[in-house]
């Protein structure tokens, strides 16, 4: 019997996977769950004591998409400092997101991140490779190979692959590596050259939008070609009401179509914009319509959205002190996530479960993995007061830049440990 | 920076402060037609034109206002400064800001960067034209020269005509005209017509011919060559004939109606030059009460009372 490296002692285990809600002690040894025991532990050789009553422990929570920084960006964001904010955050697992310079179109792009990762500690790296050759959208990657060095899906960031035949045919690679194609859903002619959703807020700013229907065109071509190659395909993160009904209705034909949503766009619309036109409110996508934020906190309690995720999108402030137009998009958001999960879920009423399914189990399950807290499983947990509120402070955000909307603002929740690997990669001060 | 007044847009302006700024214009223009076109107003202050954007009119008529306030002013074009160097905008005006002027005057091709400057810099500013935004003063001076032909703007009926989604003026212009009670109503091809623009406080149609019937005022806007490329309609030929001003057109309107135009004219496409020309006319008025205007926004974002000119 191995000795007990790290015991979890007297908080409410939250895992949807086993059904597990109740008070109980979990025990780790090494990188694995040794056992889940629910009211009182047996004695046992500890190494490590967490006190967790009064908290939630949960399995790590797990981010689609993010935008780490590193190669090439580092002057936003590096992995140093944004695998911190992750784990800080909650998160045990991040997906790197393709668009880095150069992209990680690679074998060697991808194991550079993996290593860089592995040496950095924090949460753990999940690298999206890029589904074209530079994101190019002309020629595919090499799949097998990206996959085989570490690649957990396909997908050429916040960029939509325009020809629909060779999205058509990454899909069918795809499934046949086993990994889903994540398409960000924007038709780039439709959007144009818009910098906020079209409608009546950008009307009255005069500024150029970008119409719900360029979404709305990009999620349903990756329904009919999931139809169509039988292929997984992950549609994220989306902001219309349009993108919501096709989820919908593809999720009730049994499609293998999932998709995600920022935290930030279960709260804000495209007023929000209007205050003065603060380019930190400058994403993609876009803010959208009162409508629109409706059917995306609707959609994701009825688990037609699989997962919330940050959509971490660091830019440097010289790149965010412009005009309006001229502001690069983005908002970072590992350090929010979950207050923002735990704001929405209190507003509409849902159970704590709901949280953890969709900042845990469902992102998970869109990269065909697990998320639970069982004898056997990877020790990746969270443990956190989802009761205690947290103020947004700049000093505080482990990440390297600075550019989000909920600045000095309290949200709900505290992390207080994040275990990756069955280390402690996080412990509030 | 609070403290100051500034003029980023008519929407955030009550009908009585607009109205006040035009009673002050009213009593400025009057120094236009002496001898001594020049009062001690500002003496000693400064003002920074600062723009960005390529104009004559608009350009000029500030340093107008501002010289015949007695200020001193300072002229500055995006093309021939350091933003061609690659300096930011925020720099820019935080180096002239150093200066200490009064007023900062920015006409800029995005709209809300006169938002960013009175966020960050220490000035007064005034908005000269912000990309598709608002063209405050442009507003102020079409409601100056209606309210002088037709003595009111509550109850008239005023037709806007053209680009509506790219264009500053109509913004402006719907915005301002019927915070005064102005019916307003704005045509042009769908492609130019944008989404919610009723909730700005005005009708849309697409019908030419509608908007004018019986129109106290139309208001013609410039059709740009850059809108032909983005397919916004498929030739000048089809636009003039269906969405221009002409003689035979214009007679639809009220006997009395006027014609504006913001200026430059493409005469023939959305304006014919007769009709430009014309007795019902005003366009040059607007030119006159443009610096008047100007002149009564610029004392008033100084500090100036409601007392009027000296």
């Amino acid at each position: 019997m191995s000795r007990i490296t790290l015991r979890i002692e007297g908080g409410r285990i939250l895992c949807p996977t086993s059904g597990v809600d109740a008070v109980g002690t979990v025990d780790l040894a090494g990188d694995t769950v040794a056992a889940v025991h629910l009211g009182d532990a047996p004695p046992a050789d500890v190494g490590q004591r967490l006190d967790a009553q009064g908290l939630v422990v949960a399995p790590g929570f797990v981010d689609l998409h993010a935008e780490l920084g590193e190669p090439g960006y580092e002057r936003r964001e590096t992995l140093d400092h944004a695998l911190v904010a992750a784990a800080r955050g909650g998160f045990t697992a991040v997906c790197s997101s393709a668009a880095s310079d150069p992209a990680n179109d690679s074998a060697a792009i991808t194991g550079f991140l993996v290593r860089r990762a592995e040496a950095v500690g924090g949460a753990r790296l999940l690298p999206i490779a890029a589904l074209t050759v530079g994101r190019a959208g002309e020629r595919l990657t090499e799949m097998f190979t990206l996959r085989e060095a570490g690649a957990v899906a396909f997908g050429d960031g916040a960029r939509s692959v325009a020809d629909s035949a060779l999205l058509r045919r990454g899909m069918e690679y795809a499934h046949a590596v086993g990994v889903p194609v994540f398409e960000f859903p924007e038709d780039a002619r439709l959007a144009g050259k818009g910098t906020m959703h079209e409608g009546p807020v950008a009307t009255r700013l005069g500024l150029k939008g970008t119409p719900a229907a360029a979404e709305d065109v990009a999620v349903w071509r990756a329904v009919a070609l999931a139809e169509q190659t039988g292929a997984r395909v992950h549609v994220g993160p989306i902001s219309t009401a349009g993108a919501v009904r096709a989820l919908r209705l593809a999720k009730a034909q049994g499609l293998p179509v999932t998709g995600a949503v920022s935290a930030t766009h279960l709260h804000l619309t495209d007023e929000a914009v209007a205050e003065g036109y603060s380019t930190h409110l400058r994403l993609r996508p876009p803010l959208r319509a009162q409508a629109d934020v409706a059917a995306l906190r609707l959609a994701l309690a009825e688990g037609v959205l699989d997962a919330v995720t940050s959509n971490h999108s660091p830019q440097t402030p010289e790149d965010k002190a412009l005009e309006y137009a001229l502001a690069a998009p983005g908002a970072i958001g590992l350090s929010t996530a979950l207050g923002l999960t735990l704001r929405w879920a209190e507003a509409e009423g849902r159970p704590l479960s709901d949280v953890v399914r969709a900042l845990a189990t469902g992102p998970a399950a869109v990269l065909g993995r697990g998320a639970s807290i069982q004898a056997g499983d990877v020790a990746d947990l969270v443990v956190f007061d989802p009761a205690a509120r947290t103020r947004v402070e700049g000093s505080q955000l482990a990440s390297k830049a600075r550019n989000t909307p909920w600045l000095g603002q309290a949200l709900p929740g505290r992390v207080h440990w994040t275990v990756v690997d069955g280390k402690v990669a996080h412990a509030a001060g | 920076m609070s403290g100051r007044r500034h003029l980023l847009e008519l929407a955030s302006l009550s009908a009585d402060q607009i109205e006040r700024l035009l009673d002050l214009a009213e009593s400025f223009d009057s120094i236009a037609r002496r001898p001594i076109k020049k009062v001690p107003t500002l003496r000693g202050r400064t003002v920074v034109n600062l723009f960005m954007e390529a104009s004559t009119r608009t350009r000029s008529s500030f340093e107008l206002a501002a010289k015949r306030l007695s200020a001193d002013t300072l002229n500055i074009s995006g093309g021939s400064s350091s933003v061609v160097k690659g300096e930011t905008l925020l720099d820019t005006a935080l180096n002239l800001a150093a200066y200490r002027p009064d007023i900062i005057v920015l006409r800029h091709r995005y709209a809300g960067a006169p938002h960013l400057l009175a966020r960050h810099v220490d000035a007064s500013i005034v908005n000269a034209g912000d990309g598709a935004h608002e063209h405050p003063t442009q507003g102020l001076l079409d409601m100056l020269t209606i309210r002088q032909h037709k003595r009111r703007i509550a109850g008239l009926k005023v037709a806007i005509i053209g680009d509506i989604a790219h264009s500053r003026v109509a913004r402006s212009g719907i915005v301002g005209l019927s915070k005064l009670g102005a019916e307003v109503v704005v045509c042009g091809p769908p492609t130019m017509v944008p989404v919610g623009v009723e909730a700005l406080g005005c009708r849309a149609t697409h019908l030419r011919d509608e908007a004018v019937a019986d129109a106290d005022v139309v208001m013609m806007l410039r059709i740009q060559k850059e809108r032909l490329a983005e397919e916004l309609f498929p030739s000048d030929r089809e636009y003039a004939r269906f969405y221009g001003l002409n003689a035979k057109v214009l007679r639809r309107a009220r006997p009395d109606c006027l014609v504006m135009h913001p200026g430059p004219i493409n005469r023939g496409v959305e304006l014919d030059g007769d009709v430009a020309d014309g007795p019902q006319s005003v366009i040059l008025d607007q030119v006159s009460a443009g610096v008047a205007v100007r002149m009564a926004v610029l004392y008033h974002c100084a500090g100036g009372g409601e007392e009027g000119a000296a």
